[in-house]
């Protein structure tokens, strides 16, 4: 049996603290899978989302301190993904912008009784119904957060997450 | 939050066909990690020492 696999998540974290360096990879093995799909889910680039992935870890390692254990901590760590994941994009945000855009445009030319699997749905997607939704589901964002952050009313928010969940719904049933 | 939309983004990443991440990127994290680990342990030690005997200056 791997060593950790029957310690809770806040076990391995005090280990850690306390310098259990392989506390820290009992952790890693727990939830690298999940942090890496839910940056390719935000940036919707394998390369770019192993890299985004590795920052996230040092980051876990170096603010672990931060978490206070009054939530779990796969919660703390997603809002932390999320957060590392949108400032990226922020940060190269007017390249992005346009290629997001230019390869939106191809794919929506694409043949539309193909089936589509979903990566293909996430480029479609625009940058900012990513961000919604990944401030949604993976930060846990309130929706008066998310309409500060893009700009939106609360009803516009909600109305948004409802459509694009949806829209996503409709492809994982395909 | 609700569940059942919860439920269909968890869907959403399930349904992402997306290599588990490898075998040398682990490394890379551990590796990193290991000499932060040290970097701290290090810095701890200096930061116990008392100033006066970093103090490199000399007096005349």
């Amino acid at each position: 049996m791997a060593p950790y696999q029957e310690s809770t998540d806040h076990d391995l974290v005090d280990a850690i603290t306390q310098g259990d360096i392989q506390a820290f990879e009992g952790l890693y093995d727990r939830y690298a899978g999940k942090v890496l799909k839910r940056c390719f889910f935000i940036c919707v680039n394998q390369e770019e989302a192993r890299d985004l992935m590795q920052e996230i870890w040092i980051k876990v390692f170096l603010h672990l301190h931060d978490f206070k254990k009054q939530a779990a901590f796969s919660s703390w760590l997603y809002r932390l993904t999320t957060n590392h994941c949108l400032n990226y994009l922020k940060s190269k945000a007017h390249s992005e912008q346009s290629r997001t855009q230019h390869t939106s445009e191809e794919l929506i030319h694409e043949d539309p009784t193909s089936k589509i699997e979903v990566h293909h749905l996430l480029q479609k997607l625009p940058m900012e119904d990513r961000t919604i939704l990944a401030m949604k589901f993976m930060g846990e964002y309130t929706y008066e957060e998310i309409s500060a952050v893009c700009e939106i009313s609360v009803s516009a928010a909600k109305m948004r997450v409802s459509r694009l969940i949806t829209k996503l719904r409709e492809e994982v049933n395909t | 939050m609700n569940d059942e939309e919860d439920l269909v983004f968890e869907q959403v990443l399930d349904a992402l066909q997306i290599p588990e991440p490898d075998q040398t990127t682990k490394e890379q994290v551990m590796k990193a990690v290991f000499f932060l680990s040290v970097a701290k342990e290090i810095g701890a030690f200096h930061a116990s020492i008392p100033g006066t005997l970093l103090d490199d200056s000399i007096s005349e």
